[in-house]
């Protein structure tokens, strides 16, 4: 059964397949974990967004990329989540932003921007370059009660 | 129209807010969230007899026991039940003025002494004189010039209106299982039907599902009188019944459309029951249409993903607005999430699970 409580959104094929080989690098069984959707680039997946707040979604997972200008995507997300009450630091948190939810009818939101919340850039699906895995990789777990990765956090 | 809808200590609903509302409204949720619930507070709302309509609900929940041979209906679930209070359910538009109240009250007769005679009087609590004799009743107040009240034990019935009501009862509500479980005869609606010339839109409403149909017809079939088809291949008209689950419903549902004066309220619940998923895309364009040229409101359920999408489908090609209406379990209660035609596009475009 497809999970719908626990929802990972990317922005597209490309992320989709960054998350496949970052589950499969730490052993995380993501199927049995979290749905996840691929929306169609960034405008997109913003107003996704704003529904996906609004449906049966407990934990929604948001990993994107920051592109040239991380601070114009970051304010973009802000307001995007605004209206639902969620109130988002001025600039990304360095080991990925987690935000509670405003009330007990919306989710706990994650967002990560690749590739370190802090640079500008893409995430780097064809090199399998994970530089930043290991920081993802506990975001995921700060972000899930239970953790996800096996392998546990190089130091 | 209704622009919006709150519903207070009615079963379920502790107390449900809806911020917005369509011209077709398509409810979701998961079971027992109370989607039926929801069409049957609009009912209530937009009926003129709200104390025989809800009679009319609880016998269609079976919510009456039998006694003395007679039929006693039980109100005991009719009052949200998480409440230490018995509060008063009050049915209406959010900050609207003509709020529907239904209150459990003591009726019993004071005496005006100085004018020497006897006035009714309702009281939440007994007359604080043992002698007088008190009534349980339910009463139904809208507004100011609308008051209903009605016998608990009895379910004797009695109303003053100080409104002139137009003749005919206004709003329909549709059950899973079809009219008559709702008390109200397909056939009389038919004949109100065909009096107006608007039988032909139904038959054209049918020939979504049968295109040759060429004839309907009412003949008797006692106790009541039967709907008959003919099809350009059969010499003789048939039962509509024969034709499948899917056109029957098609039918009380086109029937439906058309019988619901203007500016009145349209209940489906199901809308889908019994219709193939192929046809669902026309249903909707079939209600929509309705709707727009017949300035009627619909509150529709479904459980199927077909029928979102095929409402959705169709929301776009029509000016009426649809709105989703998904009921969830919340902290404090159920509580509604209304979706726009807009988010709908996105909603059925990217399989976003919302039923």
């Amino acid at each position: 059964m497809r999970i719908t409580d626990h929802v990972l959104l990317v922005e597209g094929r490309d992320d989709h397949e960054v998350i496949y080989q970052f589950c499969n690098y730490y052993g995380i069984d993501n199927q049995s974990l979290f749905s996840v959707e691929v929306g169609d680039g960034f405008d997109s997946l913003l107003k996704e967004l704003g529904i996906r707040v609004r449906t049966e979604v407990k934990v929604l997972g948001i990993v994107i990329d920051a592109d040239a200008n991380l601070s114009s995507r970051w304010e973009e997300i802000k307001s995007a989540l605004a209206g639902d009450g969620y109130i988002l630091p001025a600039s990304p948190i360095k080991g990925g932003t987690i935000i509670e939810s405003p009330n007990s009818n919306r989710p706990q939101i994650g967002i990560w921007l690749m590739p370190d919340n802090q640079e500008p850039g893409r995430n780097q699906a064809k090199q399998c370059k994970f530089d930043n895995a290991p920081a993802l990789a506990k975001w995921g777990d700060r972000f899930h009660s239970q953790p996800y990765s096996k392998r546990g956090h190089p130091q | 129209m209704l622009n919006s809808l709150r519903i207070s200590q009615f079963r379920a609903f502790k107390d449900l807010k809806i911020d917005r509302l369509g011209r077709i409204n398509l409810v979701v949720g998961r079971n027992n969230l109370g989607k039926t619930t929801l069409l049957e507070a609009v009912y209530l709302y937009a009926s003129d007899n709200t104390l025989d309509t809800l009679n009319r609900v609880l016998k269609r929940r079976q919510e009456y026991f039998i006694e003395k041979g007679g039929e006693v209906i039980s109100y005991d679930n009719l009052f949200c039940r998480n409440t230490e209070q018995l509060a008063p359910i009050e049915i209406g538009e959010i900050q609207g003025k003509n709020q529907l109240v239904i209150r459990r009250m003591w009726r019993f007769a004071d005496v005006v002494e100085a004018e020497e005679r006897l006035q009714v009087r309702y009281s939440e609590h007994l007359p604080d004189d043992p002698e007088i004799d008190a009534t349980e009743v339910l009463t139904a107040k809208r507004g100011q010039n609308n008051f209903e009240s009605m016998s608990i034990d009895s379910g004797r019935y009695s109303r003053r209106l100080r409104q002139k009501q137009d003749g005919l009862s206004s709003s329909l509500f549709l059950p899973f299982s079809g009219f008559q479980d709702d008390s109200v005869d397909p056939a009389e609606l038919w004949d109100r039907v065909a009096v107006t010339n608007k039988d032909s839109d139904v038959l054209s409403a049918l020939k979504i599902i049968e295109p040759g149909l060429e004839r309907i017809i009412m003949v008797a079939n006692r106790p009541q009188r039967q709907a008959m088809a003919k099809l350009p291949e059969q010499l003789q008209h048939i039962p509509l019944r024969s034709l499948g689950d899917g056109m029957n419903r098609l039918f009380e549902l086109a029937l439906g459309l058309v019988s619901v004066p203007e500016g009145k309220i349209f209940l489906v619940d199901e809308i889908d029951a019994g219709l193939h998923f192929t046809t669902l895309v026309d249903v909707w364009r079939l209600v929509f249409q309705a709707a727009e040229a017949l300035n009627i409101q619909v509150f529709a359920t479904t459980h199927s993903w077909d029928c979102i999408e095929a409402f959705q489908q169709a929301a776009v090609e029509h000016l009426a607005e649809g709105c989703l209406i998904r009921l969830e379990k919340g902290e404090e209660g159920i509580r509604a999430e209304v979706f726009s035609e807009e988010d709908l596009t996105i909603i059925t475009r990217k399989s976003i699970e919302v039923r």
